[in-house]
């Protein structure tokens, strides 16, 4: 599907029932109301309000029309890529951020894991409970996190480079 | 259509690798009237959304037609693997807090499953290189 981010973002944001109306805005330019009921099968208040909420979240945008013989306005909606592209790349930025939290956690604590449950512990931790599992007694042996810090660098580094571009 | 014909043209310049065709190479590929081409890339050029530069192709003159502002692209793949990506409590996870990336168990998951999906990967990459290097002996 062309528009994977886009349903991947509005459906986090505003639930399932967008997702077949991004599959069909994507498919088209512009759609109008009449088109989207036509192939939703929503009833017009639904439409709108889920239409409403997508604008809010600034993933889509429309232009109306005044209708010369009835006078009512007629709405032309449409993907808003740049608003996706600003809101995934704030997503992406406070996702960064986490990532570095998590990878100083990893490259600042010495860490032991249950050789029973697997629990994870730091050494302040560990030595607390005299190198015994809290909620199983089992014994407390160092860990070796390596994978964890390799993988944390290398996703940090990729992340960096595509928000730089 | 005319219109189509823009689309066309601009879709074409989007997917192309640098944003820029040769005019010649265009109106072959949309199997449109060279003359057609012409005139949608005069109006295109006049709104500002191509660019068009003389250059001689087989000694020949032709326009080699430059997109001017690219669409950016939607790629989640960089973070599509972390599970920060849908997470609902991102906006009050932080160090210190009781939800934190600290030890998040759902990133530690994320964390452990790319380490997998790149171990496998490298060692697809390395038995593959293996089997060329056998292959050229």
């Amino acid at each position: 599907m062309p528009n994977d981010g886009l349903v991947l973002v509005a459906r986090e944001l505003i639930g399932e029932e967008v997702v077949q109306l991004i599959q069909i805005l994507s498919e088209q330019d512009e759609t109008t109301d009449d088109e989207l009921i036509a192939k939703t099968g929503l009833k017009l208040n639904n439409l709108r309000k889920l239409l409403y909420q997508l604008f809010e979240q600034s993933l889509v945008s429309y232009r109306r029309v005044r209708d010369k013989d009835a006078g009512w306005f007629k709405y032309y909606w449409r993907i808003n890529k740049t608003g996706l592209i600003i809101l995934l790349n704030a997503k992406k930025k406070k996702i960064l951020f986490k990532l570095k939290e998590r990878l100083s956690y990893e490259t600042e604590n010495q860490f032991f894991s249950c050789a029973s449950c697997g629990t994870r512990f730091t050494f302040e931790d560990a030595i607390e409970t005299n190198f015994h599992c809290p909620t199983c007694a089992g014994r407390l042996d160092g860990m070796n996190n390596q994978d964890t810090v390799y993988i944390l660098r290398l996703k940090i580094e990729e992340l960096e480079k595509n928000l730089a571009d | 259509m005319p219109e189509e014909l823009e689309e066309k043209i601009l879709v074409m310049l989007q997917d192309s690798k640098e944003g820029s065709v040769l005019q010649c190479e265009l109106w072959k590929v949309l199997n449109s009237g060279s003359r057609e081409v012409s005139r949608s890339l005069v109006k295109m050029e006049k709104r500002n959304l191509i660019k068009r530069e003389s250059v001689q192709e087989g000694g020949r003159k032709t326009y080699r037609i430059t997109l001017l502002r690219k669409a950016p692209k939607i790629d989640l793949a960089d973070v599509s693997w972390c599970s920060c990506l849908t997470c609902h409590d991102l906006s009050r996870c932080g160090r210190g807090q009781p939800i934190s990336p600290d030890n998040c168990p759902k990133l530690s998951i994320s964390i452990r499953n790319e380490f997998l999906k790149h171990s496998k990967d490298e060692e697809i990459k390395r038995l593959s290189s293996a089997r060329k290097d056998a292959d050229a002996k």
